[in-house]
């Protein structure tokens, strides 16, 4: 029975009981991991710790990857998501960056 | 008169591939009429040196909704109309993967043409700066025309037909090909659609976040693209979309191109293969190369250097492409058949038109020609030229499948024939015209750019009116042509294995690729299993669900332009949008409209694990993110602009920001977590998890809200571009989790009430991703608008 058909609440196999688990308390796990890293980051800012720029664009990007991996089930899919989820960040970023770098006019 | 009315009700209410596919037909013609019309009225104009056939004003509007229509309202469609029909046959599967939004697709787009049209109607006329809208003639301050108000909603509009359509051709070739059809041995229109699709998906909302922006601007009054360097930006998410947009456009007639030249050569394509792969490396390049579009703006050189190269390196695919398209027919039995001259003038013109491009991509050269007739010139012999000459082939092709009868062979090869005398009358005398700037209304005599203009005016009318003839040939074949059977060409794609016209569901069995064979069979070997797949085809909602945001657009913006009878329309259309969208939930709610091919029957490579609602979702999300990049990086490039005083340290409350976001997070794992609870069947977990979310994302709305309040009572103001990007990014965001929210409640009530039946568990697991992107986005939203 593939993902598609689980239907009545009895039937569920073990396998698929098992993984389903697993999910919900990595879920929660990342729940409290990203709050972390969000106060931290936050703190930094307010602190000053953490300058503007680069390091906060990175830590930025890296905590919105996480949320995004882990809470959309692009970590738990097959290659084919995740292939698709890479190429949309490429393409994210290449839409960002040329905003940045194309803003600079000519003397 | 009771059959009229089913025939009424059959065509209005369809979910029907083949029938979308009509209607995609029909609506893409009846445009090329009115843009067409267009386009010879600007002819007149032009066609003798200080003419005042049409004022200034007139000839801008003209030439503007001349460029949209075409572009998105006839040649597009065309080739959708195709894949609508032809490609689930192909395919082997009997329907779209989602037969309900297909239909939606087509209603969205014939409801925001007809909104663009309704633009010419108000007092004041109607856009007139361009099909590329360039900031900030696009803004109220220049363009104060109420009209332009409606071209923005029709486009908003198609970009919703366009999103939803996206995601449905995506899953469908990818999970309803038929069992044992690997991805290489599609059809190469297929592979053309498949590409067009993906590049649909990464390029359209780009624009969505331009032209959202833009309403921001001419609508609640900010000064996104009014200030200083608001056409920049504005350049940067047109041009992000724009240039994809122009393979999007040229991919279905190109790749359509390929399998007429294989058909009426009787040969297979050569080096398909690697066609193939051109194809995917010119639609990847397309990302990469937009800022040639950009060489006047003053950006900095070396930033340009980069795209002028990519530019440099595209032509290498088409080129690789074009010569084995070439080298395919050398000694085949070549049948000059009327598709098949369409699809050789149109890899003829494409020739001069792909040549033409390689000189625009040299900044140097290109200051010369830029914004002259020589672009002119350029673009219309790879769009009309290469697309529409192939598409209007596959008209002819595909003719006796869609009707069952042939049309008038001698007919249609004067068609061709005139048309392609008439066109490169039409254009070629623009590339001589290198010192005359587009979008001039007139000229003077001394210029000697008259008697070309005459030419090209006098090729306009031939090139227009030889159409007449196809309309003609195929209207009257449509009753009277000679009865076909199945494949009078001889060709070997899978609609042809079937009648002529198809029967409603394609096939009357199972199908199934052996070898490179379409065979049909029964389950169990017995009866065709047909009672596998007879829905009801029938639904009113993705009619209704159009026509009340029309209403209420339509509506509004007459309101905007002082229009008498604006309110009853907001109020009507609102009115019906709240209805069918509870329409469409209800009848979902009791399972009534159902469609679905067995996924055991199906090759599902790479995605053969994942339900398809969940697979939409993800193609859905991947456009999305795309989206608030666009509105994100205009946040970032104000910003910038304006330095650190408008820094969101100033003008937010990092705190407050942080709880929202941290609300929002924790809503994402609870709607997680109850769509765990589905699949494990355990009611009471998924409406805990449901309600609790909900719960919790409300409250992020009213803190964001709260926020949002003091911001503005502090007096900053929409004024601010980096402020109201900043806004318009929180309000995109808030309208998304309402609309999750409405999905939300929906579920909560059927497993509440009728348990996990249907499709709720896959339903709620595709919500859960949803969210999880919307909490993805409120921290991106919360490190860059609050923090930085
Ligand atoms: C073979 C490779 C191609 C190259 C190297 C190329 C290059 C260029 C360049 C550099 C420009 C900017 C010219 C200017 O505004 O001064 C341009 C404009 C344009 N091209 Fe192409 N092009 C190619 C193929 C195509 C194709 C296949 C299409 C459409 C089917 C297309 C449609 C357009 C359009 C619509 C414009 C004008 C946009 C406007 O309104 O400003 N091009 N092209
Ligand atoms: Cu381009």
């Amino acid at each position: 029975m593939g993902e598609g058909e689980a239907q009545g609440a009895q039937k569920v196999d073990y396998a698929v009981r098992l993984r389903e688990r697993r999910k919900l308390a990595w879920a929660v796990a990342v729940g409290f991991m990203s709050s972390a890293l969000l106060m931290v980051f936050t703190l930094g800012v307010v602190t000053g710790a953490l300058t503007t720029g680069a390091a906060l664009a990175v830590a930025v990007a890296v905590i919105t990857l996480f949320v995004a991996f882990m809470l959309m089930d692009i970590v738990w899919e097959g290659w084919g998501i995740q292939l698709f989820s890479v190429i949309t960040v490429i393409i994210v970023m290449l839409l960002m960056l040329n905003i940045i770098f194309g803003r600079q006019v000519m003397p | 008169m009771a059959h009229r009315v089913l025939q009424i009700k059959r065509w209005l209410f369809t979910t029907n591939h083949k029938d979308v596919g009509i209607l995609y037909l029909v609506t893409a013609l009846y445009f090329f009429v009115i843009a067409g019309t267009l386009a010879l009225l600007f002819r007149i104009q032009l066609s003798v040196p200080e003419n005042d056939f049409l004022p200034a004003g007139k000839f801008n509007q003209a030439v503007t909704n001349h460029g949209l229509l075409m572009v998105f309202w006839f040649i597009s469609p065309l080739g959708f109309a195709f894949a609508n029909y032809f490609v689930p046959i192909q395919l082997g599967a009997k329907d779209m993967a989602f037969p309900r939004l297909n239909a939606l697709s087509y209603w969205l787009l014939l409801f925001g043409g007809l909104l663009m049209l309704a633009g010419f109607f108000m007092p004041g006329g109607t856009a007139d700066f361009g099909w590329t809208a360039y900031a900030p003639l696009n803004t109220e301050t220049f363009t104060p025309n109420p009209g332009a108000n409606l071209v923005a909603f029709g486009l908003l509009m198609l970009i919703a037909s366009v999103t939803v359509g996206t995601v449905n051709f995506l899953v469908t070739i990818f999970q309803l090909r038929a069992k044992g059809y690997k991805m290489l041995g599609l059809p190469m229109f297929v592979w053309g659609i498949f590409f067009t699709v993906l590049m649909m998906l990464w390029a359209f909302p780009s624009l969505q976040a331009a032209l959202t922006l833009l309403a921001v601007d001419r609508i609640l009054g900010a000064n996104i693209f009014t200030a200083p360097k608001g056409g920049i930006i504005w350049d940067h998410l047109f041009w992000f979309f724009g240039h994809p947009e122009v393979y999007i456009v040229l991919f279905p007639g190109l790749a359509l191109a390929l399998d007429l030249i294989s058909v009426f050569s009787r040969r297979p394509l050569l080096g398909r293969k690697v066609i193939i792969g051109a194809l995917a490396a010119a639609a990847a390049l397309s990302f990469g190369v937009y800022a040639h579009h950009m060489f006047m703006t003053g950006v900095s050189l070396s930033y340009l250097k980069v795209h002028m190269f990519t530019t440099e390196l595209i032509s290498v695919p088409f080129g690789i492409i074009t010569i084995l398209a070439i080298l395919s027919m050398i000694g085949g039995a070549i049948r000059l058949s009327t598709p098949m001259l369409f699809a050789l003038g149109s890899i003829a013109v494409f020739i001069i038109g792909g040549f033409s491009g390689v000189f625009n991509s040299n900044p140097v050269l290109d200051i010369a020609n830029r914004g002259s007739y020589w672009v002119v010139a350029h673009f219309h012999y790879v769009m009309v030229g290469a697309a529409l000459f192939a598409l209007f082939g596959g008209l002819y092709y595909w003719f006796p499948k869609m009707t069952g009868r042939m049309y008038n062979e001698t007919l249609g090869k004067i068609h061709f024939i005139i048309s392609f005398i008439g066109f490169n009358i039409l254009y070629f005398p623009m590339f001589f015209l290198i010192d005359m700037p587009r979008r001039i209304y007139t000229y003077p005599e001394w210029t000697g750019w008259g008697p070309l203009n005459f030419i090209a005016t006098v090729g306009a009318f031939i090139f227009g009116l030889s159409h007449l003839i196809m309309f003609a040939n195929l209207l009257y074949s449509m009753k009277h042509g000679p009865r076909v059977d199945r494949n009078p060409w001889g060709a070997w794609s899978y609609e042809w294995m079937v009648e002529s016209p198809p029967p409603e569901y394609n096939f009357e069995g199972i199908p199934v690729v052996q070898g490179n064979r379409l065979m049909v069979v029964m389950a169990n070997g017995a009866k065709p299993h047909v009672e596998l797949h007879e829905g009801n085809h029938l639904s009113p909602w993705p009619l209704l669900i159009s026509l009340g945001p029309f209403l209420f657009l339509l509506g509004l913006g007459m309101w905007l332009g002082q229009v008498k009878f604006a309110l009853p329309l907001i109020v009507v259309g609102a009115i019906i949008s709240l209805y069918s969208v509870y329409g469409w939930f209800r009848d979902d709610f009791y399972e009534r409209f159902k469609f679905e091919e067995p996924p055991e029957y199906k090759e599902r490579w790479p995605f053969t694990s994942i339900h398809r609602v969940k697979l939409g979702m993800y193609f859905f999300l991947f456009g999305d993110a795309v989206f608030f990049a666009g509105l994100v990086g205009a946040y970032i490039f104000m910003r910038l602009e304006a330095g650190a005083t408008l820094s969101g340290l100033v003008t937010h409350n990092i705190l407050l920001g942080l709880l929202a976001t941290l609300l929002m997070l924790w809503s994402a794992v609870f709607m997680y977590i109850a769509a765990r609870g589905a699949k494990l069947g355990d009611k009471t977990l998924a409406l805990a998890g449901l309600s609790l979310s909900t719960v919790l994302s409300l409250a992020y709305v009213v803190v964001t809200g709260l926020d949002w309040a003091s911001v503005f009572a502090v007096g900053f103001t929409l004024a601010d571009p980096a402020i109201a990007t900043s806004a318009t990014t929180a309000l995109a965001h808030v309208l998304h989790l309402l609309a999750g929210l409405l999905v939300a409640l929906y579920l909560t009530l059927k497993i509440w009430v009728r348990g996990f039946t249907g499709h709720v568990p896959e339903t709620l697991d595709a919500l859960a991703v949803y969210w999880g992107f919307l909490a993805a986005i409120s921290v991106l939203v919360f490190g860059v608008t609050y923090v930085f």
